[in-house]
């Protein structure tokens, strides 16, 4: 049986009257979050789902996240209702010739309460994951945005065989995928054929370079 | 069941990908398993390098296995880890320039040896689409840049002159957009040459940081170009000198002119100055649409006398003036202030 949570609007104090019609959305364990427009304009899933469908006082199912994800994704869109939306960029009116698309994007300018909203998320529990993937379900670039940047920072600088411990990546079982017969030749070094924790396989050559 | 990482789909792993240089990517996700080895073999996914420098044979860099040709040729962007530091670009291209055939931003900072190098490379990389050199100018260089017609936005970054620039050309150049910073520029001989041979230029900032126009004319004086695409310049001068003509031939080497940027650092303040603003600048520069003028300058406190002050005041008048007189389409606000014994005056001028 669905039980309701009406979200929780603290940071910003906007009532119903202030943000117009309340939307129900129902996470796949059957409980429902009342959001307002400033949530629905966040999520391009709920949006699109609103408009199409006359909803009502029925909720939208979200089968794709459950409650424990979905609570904290209304609680980071109710942060963020607010926040100035980013001016389309004109090409003309660039002041920056340094600022080019061709540059990695940049991974550290997540804000201080992004950073600890997303400490909630583990790797261990998997909740990280749940997070970003529920984000892209529903369709919020900035939680994408968010959760993207944290794998990023946290496998930059990493070896693979540290990204492997962080994120307990599983080998290939023996004689299959990169530990096939034929997929030795086509590597450089030693291709790992065990599942001894110590065997990292062949991971790129150290740039000379860059040391 | 629990989430692990690999669940992710494969669009979020080349969104996280974007947020990583390509060594992070590489070093971090190379031979994790057969599925990540496929992400990494996946066409959609696309690599920036940075390169640094050590005392490591470049040869022996050169030739490494690290760079396999399906990384070499979903590079897209090559640049140096310290912006302004050489760096060992110049010898990777050398060796994978014919495989580069995504590579559309490069940057670089070369010596002067290089640049024989790089001429012989630059029309083998036929994605380039945005390019920023910091270099001594030198004429090979400058022909080879106009030469590459895939080029839209130049970035020039050049050390002081060794010599004048005198060769002619008939290339003209596809570079829509030209950023260009020099120390010294005997005649205008680099900027006239570059201007000459953009025909499609629609945005053109110089920036000219150490005291330029001591004695020089300025390119805008006479008609030597015409650039009919242009449509924003953008300019950061830093003078000793000025001369009413400074601007005298705008309207006649850029027609179509719509946005106007103009930064100066005036060293030693003069009235001369505010009268060419007033009475020779201001009235070319106002027929543009969008005009926003920043204009400071300073002059020993000790040295104002009287006449000049009166002088100053009369100026200051003016320019005020001109918020009433355009109806709020010009906004001027002038302040002034004495700091270590300098005055030091500072005027924004703006309409829209």
């Amino acid at each position: 049986m669905a039980t309701t949570a009406e979200a929780s609007n603290t940071t910003t104090g906007n009532t119903e009257t202030a943000t117009g019609k309340m939307i129900k959305i129902q996470s796949n364990d059957g409980q429902i979050f009342e959001v307002d427009q400033g949530v629905v304009e966040q999520s391009s899933t709920i949006k699109t789902l609103s408009d199409l469908m006359d909803v009502g006082d029925v909720p939208i199912p979200l089968p794709n996240v459950k409650a424990s994800i979905l609570g904290p994704i209304v609680d980071f869109c109710n942060h963020h209702k607010n926040d100035q939306k980013p001016e389309p960029i004109d090409e003309d009116d660039d002041d920056d010739p340094n600022k080019d698309i061709y540059e990695p994007k940049r991974s550290d300018d997540i804000c201080e309460w992004d950073l600890n909203f997303i400490k909630q998320f583990t790797v261990p529990e998997g909740t990280l994951f749940d997070i970003i993937m529920a984000a892209n379900y529903l369709g919020i670039k900035t939680l994408l945005a968010v959760g993207c940047k944290t794998i990023a920072n946290m496998v930059r600088g990493k070896s693979s065989t540290e990204v492997r411990e962080m994120f307990n990546i599983s080998y290939d079982p023996p004689g299959e995928g990169i530990n096939a017969p034929n997929a030795i030749e086509g590597q450089a070094g030693t291709v790992p054929t065990t599942q001894d924790a110590n065997a990292t396989g062949p991971s790129p050559q150290p740039d000379p370079m860059n040391q | 069941m629990k989430t692990s990482i690999e669940h992710l789909p494969v669009e979020l792993w080349i969104s996280i990908f974007s947020y990583l240089e390509a060594h992070d990517l590489l070093q971090a996700f190379t031979n994790l398993n057969h599925y990540f080895n496929q992400l990494i073999a996946s066409d959609y996914l696309l690599f920036h390098v940075r390169l640094g420098k050590t005392n490591h044979n470049p040869l022996e860099y050169a030739i490494h296995t690290y760079w396999s040709n399906s990384i070499l040729n979903r590079i897209v962007s090559l640049q140096p880890i310290n912006q302004h530091k050489t760096s060992h670009i110049p010898e990777f291209l050398r060796w994978h320039c014919t495989k580069l055939n995504q590579l559309k931003f490069l940057k670089m900072k070369l010596r002067g040896r290089e640049i024989p190098t790089i001429c012989n490379i630059l029309p083998q990389l036929h994605s380039l689409h945005h390019i920023s050199i910091e270099c001594v100018p030198k004429q090979m260089l400058l022909k080879t840049i106009l030469c590459v017609d895939t080029i839209r936005i130049c970035q020039l970054n050049f050390l002081p002159a060794v010599t004048s620039i005198i060769y002619e050309s008939s290339q003209m150049s596809n570079i829509e957009i030209l950023y260009i910073k020099y120390r010294d520029d005997s005649n205008n001989s680099i900027l006239n040459f570059l201007l000459n041979h953009m025909p499609k230029l629609k945005k053109l900032e110089i920036n000219s940081p150490e005291s330029y126009f001591d004695s020089r004319d300025s390119p805008f004086a006479k008609p030597l170009f015409i650039l009919l695409e242009l449509r924003t310049i953008k300019i950061h001068w830093s003078l000793m000198y000025c001369d009413p003509k400074f601007f005298e031939s705008l309207h006649q080497l850029m027609p179509n002119l719509q946005c106007f940027y103009l930064d100066i650092i005036y060293n030693y303040l003069t009235e001369d100055f505010f009268n060419n603003l007033v009475c020779h600048w201001w009235p070319t520069i106002e027929k543009i649409q969008q005009v926003n003028i920043f204009i400071k300058c300073r002059r020993p406190q000790i040295t104002i006398d009287n006449n000049m002050q009166m002088n100053v005041d009369k100026f200051q008048s003016t320019l005020i003036a001109m918020n009433d007189k355009y109806n709020g389409i010009v906004k001027v606000i002038w302040m002034e202030k004495v700091f270590v014994g300098y005055r030091i005056i500072e005027i924004s001028i703006c309409k829209s």
